[in-house]
């Protein structure tokens, strides 16, 4: 098994992100009160879809990243095409100012006294575990604006809880961060029309194990 | 059984919504599995549980009043090789081996254990069943008791039993080595050398 990137020029047309959850729901049909039972954490969905009539040299990428992923043997590292750096205005080298044990929905984040002032806005992604063979990574999605203190330090509440502990220091990503997905179909298939190829698409659902 | 809980397993079962797991403990001869249903690992009792993936799950808990066995079936699969290889080797290592079950609730906004893991099932593990076409393996599971009712062998009056009621009579000094001790008939040549 091993973890592609998704390449930076393939010609997507939409992503449809979504987040799957895993719940049960006890509902009293009489009285309407009800208990949920959650049986594992949420997951990230995601569906590429290419551009239509792709010229023919164009469209080999996406072929060829159809044959890397091999089905749902390998896992490829989504991020968001529309949003791949923050909308606030961060950058530099974050990194975890505590650490933060799993279950956590603040993180405490060291930017650096240079970027005092400097914001990450509501609805931003970072990312944890971010090595290129790390399979623990996770997509955090920023729930409120926030701004990074005199000290260079921000706290930011994200929308998942921790899925795995981070250790004080740990790098945050703040480009294209990922996540992990695998295929959720068994097919993959394309059309060939007049010069060009259309119809790649790929049916994708965050998958770490 | 009767399920012992605490504070926080009560916590999380009162509230709206919580998160709920199971911990599968197997003691095959030749070392412990310990696997969750969780879809990650799981620290717990101090040790790690490892996730058994979205194929495997723990079957359905019956209870029963009248004293037959309770059974329970673990659907494996999409697990490490390690414990196919045992589950598929040699009976021996899991046959009549130690198996529990513990059920674990998880606070919904952290989806981290609330209170301590409460003890659902303990047994021995019975047959191992493939199905090849859904790719799983099935440890049928079973409590070690039996029924007295089915097997009159506990209900036999005991030398013991009959002392309490009548010290110093004999009658049943022999009953239990009767059932269980394996009698050897001397032989031909012995009879006839002794005649």
């Amino acid at each position: 098994m091993s973890i592609i990137d998704w390449p930076l020029d393939l010609p997507v047309r939409s992503q449809d992100f979504g987040v799957d959850h895993f719940d049960l729901d006890f509902t009293n049909n009489d009285t309407g009160s009800g208990q949920v039972a959650i049986l594992g954490p949420r997951r990230m969905t995601c569906a590429m879809t290419s551009e239509d009539a792709v010229p023919l040299e164009r469209a080999a990428r996406w072929r060829a990243l159809i044959f890397a992923l091999g089905g749902r043997v390998n896992q490829v590292a989504i991020w968001d095409v529309l949003h791949p750096v923050p909308r606030g205005t961060v950058r530099g080298v974050l990194t975890a100012a505590q650490p933060a044990s799993a279950g956590s929905t603040t993180l405490y984040i060291h930017a650096g006294q240079a970027q005092a002032g400097k914001t990450l806005l509501q609805g931003d992604w970072i990312g944890v575990h971010q090595a290129s063979n790390d399979v623990s990574r996770q997509l955090l999605h920023v729930q409120a604006s926030t701004v990074v203190d005199s000290q260079g330090l921000v706290t930011v509440q994200i929308g998942v809880p921790l899925r795995v502990a981070l250790p004080a220091s740990s790098p945050i990503a703040w480009e294209r961060p990922t996540c992990l997905m695998r295929q959720t179909t068994t097919n993959n298939k394309w059309t060939s029309q007049r010069a060009g190829q259309s119809g790649f698409s790929m049916d994708l659902r965050e998958r770490w194990e | 059984m009767s399920i012992e809980t605490n504070a926080g397993f009560d916590q999380a079962a009162s509230a709206p919504s919580y998160g709920a797991l199971m911990l599968v403990e197997m003691q095959f001869r030749s070392g412990t599995a310990r696997l969750t249903t969780w879809p990650s690992n799981v620290a717990a009792m101090g040790h790690t549980w490892t996730a058994m993936g979205t194929m495997g799950r723990v079957g359905e808990l019956h209870e029963s009043e009248d004293g037959a066995e309770e059974k329970l079936d673990l659907v494996l699969s999409g697990v490490d090789e390690g414990l196919h290889a045992a589950v598929l080797g040699n009976p021996s290592d899991y046959q009549e081996q130690a198996v529990s079950v513990w059920l674990a609730l998880l606070d919904a906004h952290t989806l981290q254990l609330s209170g301590a893991p409460a003890l659902r099932f303990t047994g021995v593990m019975d047959q191992a069943a493939i199905s090849a076409d859904k790719a799983e393996v099935t440890m049928h599971c079973r409590t070690a008791t039996y029924d007295v009712r089915s097997n009159p062998a506990a209900l036999r009056y005991s030398h013991a039993q009959h002392q309490a009621e009548r010290p110093g009579e004999m009658l049943f000094q022999y009953s239990e080595s009767l059932v269980t001790d394996t009698t050897v008939w001397v032989s031909a040549a012995f009879q006839r050398a002794r005649a």
